[in-house]
């Protein structure tokens, strides 16, 4: 598929911070891309320029192949929904959702068609008439989501959409905004900083540190094949061992790892990625450890060994088979199953 | 037992201090009513001292000439003051410009009266309505503006962007979005500049000119050959006045805040 929003070198500072460093990004149509990173890499200053609420110091951006930086923000085929939700007080939910439309100066009957319309499809219709300080947070949030959706714009940015919202509420609203973005065929951008959402909602991914993209995947890509130390670190939970490499063996800290197969030579400095769920317990492994502490997360617990290394080394384990506080374990693993990344 | 029985020893001092702060203005209040010709002597009743007022051309000459002060200092300190406030809010974050632009509301009255009457001197403006006007307006918008700049750090400016984002001018955004939002701070501000400029006494003693005398004046100089017992009554219509805005600015900023 061809390029839809592309994105190409744009740099950002701000005095002595570089918010965005020679960002370049493709976007398809129609496609759910996220922009993750922790906060300070960039991410919301991109969305923001994306919607035309900031400016940038150089780069092209083009939407369908048109510039879009030359237009402003009130005449950009994008629309972003706000972290705050930005809901105008002293307007009810009606006349917020309505907002956009009445100043296209599109007829009368078309704008309650299409609001009502968006209204049913957030199921907002019965507080139409409610004022913002009388919703509750989800509500809030979907009015929001109406209100920029309702312009039919060509992208849809979300900042941090999810965030003000408790946890049970979020995921729902999470498979919300597929359903939506699916029925809508608008291409949504999500600013985040859960790499969780991200993997969960998004097609893909552009991961973000210090105002660079560090990489560019599917959220599946990039929990199997990270790019960096920071990607592997910052995506799903992993243990990192950095050390020297030999033949085949990496030396972390006096002990020897085994290796996958890699391009790197021996004697560079490395990073060996192990997963949790990676790593199985028996009575005979590669390492042993004594089991200090587990934490339930329902379904699995996460277990914390010490094994003679100065972190502690992570372990997925089902429920059933969780062994006592202060047990000696062996800890194995198959060694194509572990990343090694070189280490900068 | 409700909160306000366990005060005690401590309702002597309490009522003590209703009595001194409210004491002359209600023997002022009464004393409007009297039917004697001594301001001093309780005789009977009477709303006489009320006809005379309206029925005198100078009182009603000044009080017609207060209004118009009032009035259009008013309009400009609410405009004057709201666009400073939204500078200083939205355009210039200098905290030393935003004391500068504040402090007129603690200057001196005395010391400001005197610097203006040199200034409109030095320039050879004649003395009159509009130079009281002028003055009142300088002291008066620093009130508008702290007002107004308190309501807009309160809101969030994202709804200025997210009304552009939704395809709106700047200029429709400043009527449609910034204006609603901080519309009870302006009046509240407006209705306070009102009340100042309404009793304001030294610098229109100042500032003003002999043939147009404001009513604080006129009451002044009424007062220096003797209190005549219409000045009771003229001040309690003064009082009335300014407590009935004051309490209707008062409702409009909690309305606010319950938005």
């Amino acid at each position: 598929m061809s390029s839809f929003l592309n994105i190409a070198g744009v740099s950002k500072r701000y005095g002595d911070v570089q918010a965005l460093n020679n960002v370049s990004i493709d976007i398809r149509e129609n496609e759910f891309f996220a922009l993750l990173g922790p906060s300070g890499c960039g991410k919301t200053t991109l969305l923001r320029a994306l919607a035309g609420l900031e400016s940038l110091d150089s780069g092209v951006v083009t939407l369908a192949n048109e510039d879009l930086l030359s237009v402003p923000a009130n005449k950009r085929p994008v629309n972003l929904m706000f972290q705050s939700y930005a809901l105008f007080p002293h307007l009810n939910v009606y006349d917020n959702v309505a907002y956009g439309l009445r100043r296209e100066k599109l007829d009368k009957t078309e704008i309650d068609q299409r609001v009502h319309d968006v209204l049913k499809t957030v199921a907002l219709i019965d507080q139409k008439d409610r004022r913002p300080s009388q919703l509750s947070g989800g509500q809030k949030q979907r009015v929001a989501l109406a209100r920029a959706i309702v312009k039919r714009p060509k992208i849809l940015l979300l900042d941090e959409p999810l965030s003000a919202l408790d946890k049970k509420v979020r995921s729902e609203m999470q498979l919300e905004l597929k359903r939506l973005q699916h029925e809508a065929g608008i291409t949504f951008i999500i600013v985040t900083h859960d790499q969780e959402e991200a993997m969960s909602i998004a097609d893909r991914i552009a991961l973000m540190d210090k105002g660079v993209v560090v990489q560019i995947a599917t959220p599946v890509e990039m929990y199997s094949a990270p790019k960096t130390k920071f990607v592997a670190d910052f995506i799903g939970t992993s243990n990192l061992f950095a050390g020297t490499l030999g033949s085949g063996t990496i030396t972390v800290q006096g002990k020897s790892l085994p290796t996958p197969v890699t391009a790197l030579s021996a004697g560079a400095k490395a990073v060996l990625v192990l997963r949790p769920e990676d790593i199985s317990l028996g009575i005979a492994g590669t390492i042993s450890g004594t089991l200090v502490s587990s934490n339930f997360y329902g379904g699995s617990s996460l277990l914390f060994f010490d094994c003679g290394f100065e972190q502690l080394v992570k372990v997925s384990c089902a429920l059933n088979q969780v062994p006592p506080v202060g047990s000696t374990c062996h800890l194995s693993w198959s060694a194509s199953d572990s990343i090694l990344l070189a280490d900068a | 037992m409700p909160v306000h029985n366990k005060l005690g020893w401590l309702r002597i001092p309490l009522y003590g201090v209703l009595v001194f702060l409210y004491l002359p203005i209600s023997v002022l209040i009464f004393m409007s009513f009297n039917k004697s010709d001594s301001p001093f002597m309780w005789t009977g009743f009477s709303t006489k001292w009320y006809s005379v007022l309206i029925h005198s051309p100078k009182i009603m000459e000044g009080f017609k000439n207060t209004l118009i002060v009032a009035i259009v200092t008013t309009i400009i300190s609410i405009v004057l003051g709201t666009l400073l406030a939204i500078g200083l809010a939205r355009y210039q974050k200098s905290s030393a410009l935003e004391a500068v632009a504040l402090t007129p509301a603690i200057f001196p009255d005395l010391a400001l009266a005197i610097g203006l009457l040199a200034l409109f001197t030095s320039l050879h403006l004649t003395l009159g309505l509009h130079s009281v006007i002028i003055s009142h307006a300088l002291f008066c918008m620093a009130f508008v503006t702290a007002i107004v700049r308190g309501r807009l750090s309160q809101i969030d400016s994202s709804l200025e962007e997210a009304a552009q984002d939704l395809g709106d001018s700047a200029v429709g955004t400043f009527f449609r979005i910034t204006l609603p939002s901080i519309k009870p701070a302006i009046i509240a501000g407006g209705l306070l500049a009102f009340t100042l400029s309404l009793d304001e006494f030294v610098i229109a003693f100042f500032t003003d000119g002999p043939s147009t005398p404001t009513l604080p004046i006129i009451i002044y100089s009424m007062v220096r050959f003797g209190v005549s017992p219409e000045i009771n009554a003229l001040a309690t219509v003064v009082l009335l006045i300014s407590a009935l805005i004051v309490t209707i600015a008062q409702r409009n900023v909690k309305v606010q805040d319950q938005i």
